[in-house]
């Protein structure tokens, strides 16, 4: 059973090979006055910075050059019929996607590791003909991180390239998302629960697992979409996630290779629409409760720092079944806040949440305090992904549960100056 | 305390107080020793500055790569996807490069498409960012010398601001070396091929990152305006030696395992070579060529040191005396020795001090002349900073003071056989050299016979070692026959002047014939400076008539059509394929031939692929073959497809001859082809395959090209079709050159060639002359008692002046024929032997006799001017005087 609630339509398909790019995916100049919105708030405005910074200021140099005209890219409308695997890999007609992976892993004798992989596709508009490759049409980055529970380390990683001829990418034809060489393949067989292999390697630590889904997808939202802002329309995308991977393999840091088993979470998302900038950023946890049940909760913050209504979710029982939990369900309350030394920003490391039509209240512990992500490079603005511990009650019942945790819009607002000077190299020990 | 009393004397009587008397004599000794040092550093310094920037300007950025990855006619760009996915501690980076001609300067430079987003070298700190004006510049002088394309490192925070990054990628964007002077907001017009590019500077890439003169672009408006859509010129291939893990700790010796994990995921006709190959290969090309430079910048010195044996020898002759009495007053034969000895280190000293200072002005003049050497027979290269290295420096000492105390060696051993009593008889003035001894002789004939065996030995790593040999071998039988030679030639000088000039001649052939020992040491070193002279006249006038034979066959068209942009070896210019029909469509011209060439490497060497219209090579001839097959049945092989021909130059170096089956990487596949044939190239010292166009095409898929052949009919005014032909093609960026300008001007570089050359003969001439002046004023000085009670018998100062001159002339024309036997005998060993193994060109001899007529003349009244100064001398002695002290 794929999706979760009526009106989203799910249909098996053979494999169908995706057109490799759009013709015009839309134009990204409106990102500069408008910041993008999301689940991950944060993450494709910081990914519209790169873009802009690292390898174009282009943005408006090529768009705006010609101002020929410009296929706005996709938008996002409830009752899309989702295909799959088709619907796995790349939809380059729309601006931005990304492939999502946490977890937390343990060896035999339970020392702790989270990780975190994610795949980020921007698609922008190039008219140069004829057309090569190499356009920055679709540009992928990709942040890899590992927390190293005992050692007290966290290391990140950071790749960013065009898709190329074949450099980086989100393939149906190849089942496969990489950026370079890191990649997870998609294992052809069970389309309900395909099993992916995950790959990736920095100086510091080397990732190699092996994903079976314990839950089929779920789609998030009502009718297929999700929605970020209560009453805005627009601020939507198509929101997919395997909750519940069992996960087994190796991971390396330093020097020292550990087998591991744990449990692992992804998420795939698209969309191409933009939020007012009186947005600031949000606060994201996936928890995957000892009952079984996983839940995602999300709420995006305003100026003030409040939440108003737009507070999210969605509750995926133990045997795969999801619902949305209604709109404003969900309570937030920050507690304990810790201060990056590298980037100056405050972060409620600590949290309590509450979901009253569950019967549910977690408080929410890390697994270590600096899990701060940001890149040697400054490519991204510092955000916040890190493992966490989850313990409270349902229904008077005790109960425990392991995620993520992420929080952004904390280190100020694309301060590109400040990045600059909290830079001090990628992969560096904290 | 007596010893060096002794010591004292010998040094003060034998050599101090004679060279103050005679500061001329010793200055021109000094001048000879010193030019020929000069000449030997000019020549290393200007051949060591023309390498020591010669890193092929392709490789400007690639850092610190491990391997290079190549394709004939380009590697797929999907290859380097699938290379991107492999894992660490292999790192890649790909590159579009061309050579762009900057119209505003006329100079020529690389011009890179990399990979501005996913490259970290490039995007990293202080990679492209812009220099802010005025701010002192600060960057990551790692940036480029990394390894890891992927993973930029820990840095400056301060290099890290995004505000000084660089400006944005698009489609006119550029980034530039500092070297090229442009700053951010400027506008840089460039050439490429038979594009005109117009590009916006985004930022300056500092020295400190990146030596060298470049522009660098992204690699998709690279691919653009190049026109390699879907192509990769190069991969560079990185190890990150830091990567920690099982891979650590794997060194260099290691090559092979890469090799082996890259190739599956290459075509199979890839190659994958240690990066900067391509440098190693011009600069083993270059080796050859500055061998040859090095060698005849030694001939130089080795005239010198028959001029230093010469002084020395005169000197003691002179000094028989002085030597008498300072053996007398208890000086040892060791210390007469010694101060003969010191003597020639002196002169070596002051020589090498002098040369050194000269040498390095000559150099930069020197360094223009290898410098366009280089260019027209390798590769482009910028020259490079002169500098000494110890090296240089040790060469000029060896040189200078080795040959000097060498040359000294026998006349001081000589000086310190003198006893007491033999030195205060007034007895010979001559030295103890005979001409008539046999035995002398048959050294001669032994070293000339030894002369033919080391002709015969192959070439050691391309360097023509025997061919050297041999011409050492001449110049010293040569040295050896002299004495007997003069003899020979003053004998019958004496006869024929005799019967028909009176006796001024003939006293002048006597007086010659009387001290031959010592003139006959400065005949052969005339004669080796002429025979230099001589043997590169016939050398250079064969090869040059061969060459003009062969551009007035080569090029039958009546016009070629190239790109205005010029290309590299590595990267040669081309133009899109349509110019062909607009070529086609002008009135009057009947055949248009394509041509497009291709670097490649066949068994390690580089060489290049032409592909031709084989169909209008028949038509039209153009092609000379070696011995072989008719034309007629070559042609048609390569039509097939099944055949190419090579060159000359290929044929010997991979010694593949018609009918061989040569294995050629074409794209992505390597075929199998037979050579049908072997034609006559000199257009370089790279060997050349040929196959045909339409057959080959298939396999190299890149339809631009290179030039084109456009052949009128006949009757076609040539003019007015070629204004036709400007008309049609209305591109200002491909140009139109009539087959008579390019006949020209493959001459004028041919010439350029070689000027360096004819400048070490020329200075190897002047010290001949200098040295034949010393040797007159010896002979006067000498001969200043004879030429004193000439003057009392009523001889004139000018027939005293006339005497003088006579005798210089004679020792010139004894000279020249000397010259002329050993040159001669030497540009056959240049011609069959060190041309032959350093070039890999048949040259057709051809006698210069014009020129040599001319250069012998000039040689003969150098001499009888070397002989102006010793005859105003004579003329100017006072006979009474001289009787009186006598």
């Amino acid at each position: 059973m794929w999706g979760s609630e009526g009106g989203c339509k799910v249909k098996m398909t053979p494999y169908r090979r995706l057109r490799a790019r759009s013709d015009a995916p839309g134009s990204a100049s409106r990102g500069r006055e408008r910041v993008m919105r999301s689940r991950l708030l944060g993450l494709p405005v910081v990914f519209a910075a790169v873009l802009s910074v690292v390898t174009a200021v282009a943005v408006p140099g090529v768009v705006d050059a010609d101002a020929g005209p410009v296929t706005p890219p996709a938008r996002v409308v409830p009752g899309y019929t989702f295909e799959f695997p088709r619907d796995h890999f790349a939809h380059p007609e729309f601006e931005s996607e990304w492939w999502y992976y946490t977890g937390n892993l343990f060896t035999a004798s339970g020392r702790h590791f989270g990780f975190e992989l994610t795949f980020f596709r921007r698609a922008r508009s190039v008219d140069a003909e004829p057309r090569s490759a190499w356009d920055l049409d679709q540009v992928y980055l990709a942040h890899f991180a590992v927390t190293d529970t005992d050692g007290e380390r966290f290391i990140v990683g950071e790749r960013l390239n065009r898709a190329g001829p074949g450099i980086a990418g989100a393939a149906a034809a190849v089942r496969r998302v990489w950026n370079g060489h890191w990649s997870v393949e998609w294992r052809p067989g069970d389309e309900d629960r395909p099993v992916q292999e995950l790959v990736a390697m920095h100086r510091d630590a080397t990732l190699r697992l092996v994903l079976e889904p314990r839950k089929p997808v779920v789609i998030h939202g009502r009718n297929g979409i999700s929605r970020k802002v209560a009453g805005d329309p627009q601020a939507v995308s198509y929101y997919l996630s395997f909750t519940r991977l069992a996960a087994t393999g190796t991971i390396a840091v330093g020097d020292e290779e550990f087998a591991v088993e744990g449990q692992a979470w992804m998420d795939h998302e698209f969309f191409s629409d933009y939020l007012a900038q009186d947005k600031v950023g949000w606060d994201w946890m996936s928890v995957q409760l000892d009952d079984g049940s996983d839940l995602m909760l999300f709420g995006i913050r305003d100026g003030q720092g409040g939440y108003g209504p737009d507070r999210f979710g969605t509750y995926v029982d133990a045997a795969g079944g999801a619902r949305p939990i209604d709109p404003g369900g969900v309570g937030f309350r920050p507690g304990r806040r810790w201060r990056s030394e590298a980037t100056g920003a405050e972060y409620p490391v600590e949290w309590q949440v509450t979901v009253p039509e569950l019967g549910l209240r977690l408080d929410v512990r890390p697994r270590l305090d600096a899990q701060e992500v940001y890149s040697g490079d400054g490519i991204l603005p510092p955000y916040w992904e890190g493992a966490v511990r989850y313990a409270g009650e349902r229904r008077g019942q005790p109960v425990t549960g392991i995620g993520y945790l992420e929080m952004t819009g904390y280190a100020g607002r694309l301060d590109i100056g400040a990045i600059g000077e909290a830079a001090a190299g990628t992969g560096s020990e904290r | 305390m007596e010893a060096a009393a002794a010591w004292g004397v010998a040094l003060y009587r034998l050599i101090v107080r004679p060279l103050a008397a005679e500061p001329v004599r010793a200055l021109l000794t000094v001048a000879a020793v010193a030019l020929g040092v000069a000449v030997i550093v000019a020549v290393d310094l200007a051949s060591e500055a023309s390498m020591g920037s010669f890193r092929s300007s392709l490789e400007s950025l690639q850092g610190a790569a491990r391997y290079e990855i190549t394709q004939v006619g380009g590697i797929p760009e999907d290859t380097y996807g699938e290379l991107a996915r492999l894992e660490p501690p292999l790192a890649f980076s790909p590159r579009i490069e061309s050579f762009a001609l900057v119209p505003a300067t006329g100079e020529q430079v690389p011009l890179f498409g990399v990979d501005l987003v996913g490259d970290a070298r490039f995007r990293g700190p202080g990679a492209l960012r812009r220099s802010a004006p005025g701010a002192p510049r600060r960057s990551d002088p790692d940036a480029l010398r990394r390894s890891d394309p992927d993973v930029p490192r820990r840095s400056d925070p301060d290099a890290l601001r995004r505000s000084d990054l660089q400006g944005s990628i698009g489609e006119s964007s550029v980034w530039v070396s500092a070297s090229l002077g442009l700053s951010p907001g400027e506008t840089l017009e460039l050439v490429v091929g038979d594009r005109r590019l117009k590009l916006d500077v985004q930022g300056v890439l500092d020295a400190s990152v990146a030596a060298g003169r470049f522009a660098v672009m992204d690699i998709a408006p690279a691919q653009r305006a190049l026109g390699r859509i879907g192509w990769l010129d190069r991969i560079y291939v990185y190890v990150q030696d830091d990567w920690p893990g099982r891979d650590r700790g794997r060194g260099a010796g290691d090559a092979q395992d890469w090799r082996a994990v890259l190739a599956p995921h290459l075509p199979p006709a890839a190659s994958i070579l240690p990066a900067g190959t391509g440098t190693e290969d011009s600069r083993r090309m270059l080796g050859a060529f500055r061998w040859n430079l090095r060698m005849m910048s030694y001939a130089t010195i080795l005239v010198g040191a028959f001029l230093i044996y010469n002084t020395v020898s005169a000197w003691i002759v002179r000094r028989r005396p002085q030597i008498g009495i300072v053996r007398a007053v208890g000086a040892s034969r060791t210390m007469v020795r010694a101060a003969f000895l010191f003597e020639g280190l002196v002169f070596g000293a002051l020589g090498v001090a002098a040369g050194l200072v000269l040498g390095r002005l000559l150099a930069i003049g020197a360094l223009d002349a290898v410098g366009q050497t280089v260019s027209a027979l390798y590769v482009s290269s910028t020259p490079g900073e002169i500098a000494f290295r110890p090296w240089t420096v040790g060469v000029a000492l060896v040189a200078g003071v080795g040959v000097s105390v060498l040359s000294a060696w026998w006349p001081a051993r000589e000086a310190a056989g003198v006893t007491p009593t033999e030195a205060m008889t007034p007895a010979s003035l001559d030295y103890r050299v005979h001409a008539a001894n046999p035995r002398l002789t048959a050294v001669a004939v032994g070293l000339a016979a030894l002369a033919v065996v080391c002709s015969a030995v192959p070439p050691v790593d391309r360097m023509p070692v025997g061919g050297y040999a041999a011409l050492i071998c001449l110049i010293g039988a040569a040295a050896l026959i002299s004495p007997r030679l003069s003899t020979a030639v003053l004998a019958l000088c004496d006869r024929w002047l005799a019967t028909r000039f009176g006796a001024i001649p003939r006293l002048a052939a006597r007086g010659l014939a009387a001290s031959l020992g010592r003139t006959s040491v400065m005949v052969t070193a005339m004669a080796v400076a002429t025979a230099l002279i001589v043997g590169m006249a016939v050398m250079v006038g064969s090869f040059r008539e061969t060459v003009v034979v062969w551009v007035e066959h080569r090029l039958q068209a009546d016009f070629y059509v190239s790109p205005v942009g010029v290309g590299g070896r590595g990267a040669p210019a081309t133009m899109h394929e349509d110019v062909m029909e607009r070529v086609e469509s002008v009135p009057g011209v009947l055949d248009v031939g394509r041509y497009r060439t291709y670097p490649i490497r066949h068994a390690g060497l580089p060489a290049t692929l032409g592909l031709a219209d084989v169909a209008l090579y028949r038509r039209h001839s153009g092609i000379e073959f070696l011995d072989g097959p008719a034309p007629e049945a070559i042609w048609p092989q390569l039509a097939a497809g099944d055949g190419v021909i090579v060159s000359e130059l290929f044929s010997d170096r991979h010694g593949v001859g018609t009918g061989d089956m040569l294995r050629l990487p074409l794209g992505a596949e390597s075929l199998e082809l037979r050579v049908a044939g072997v034609f006559y190239d000199y257009s370089g010292d790279r060997g050349f395959v040929i196959g045909d166009r339409s057959a080959l095409l298939p396999y190299l898929p890149d339809r631009r090209l290179s030039s084109l052949g456009v052949y009128l009919a006949p009757g076609a005014d040539p003019e007015r079709s070629r204004e036709a032909l400007v008309r049609a093609l209305a591109s200002p960026e491909v140009v139109v050159t009539p087959s008579r300008t390019l006949r020209e001007r493959s001459i004028e570089i041919f010439d350029r060639t070689f000027a360096i050359t004819w400048a070490l003969e020329a200075i190897a001439i002047l010290v001949a002359i200098l040295g034949m002046a010393e040797a007159l004023l010896n002979l006067v000085f000498d001969r200043r008692v004879e030429l004193a009670q000439l003057r009392m018998q009523g001889a004139s100062r000018g027939q005293i002046r006339a005497l003088v001159l006579v005798q210089a002339g004679l020792l010139g024309a004894a000279a020249c024929m000397l010259g002329l036997v050993l040159g001669v005998a030497w540009s056959q060993v240049n011609l069959l032997v060190i041309h032959k193994q350093s070039f890999g060109w048949s040259v057709q001899l051809d006698w210069p006799v014009a020129f040599l007529a001319g250069a012998l003349g000039l040689v003969l009244a150098a001499s009888v001017a070397s002989g102006l100064y010793p005859a105003r001398m004579a003329a100017r002695l006072n006979p009474v005087e001289v009787l009186r002290s006598e």
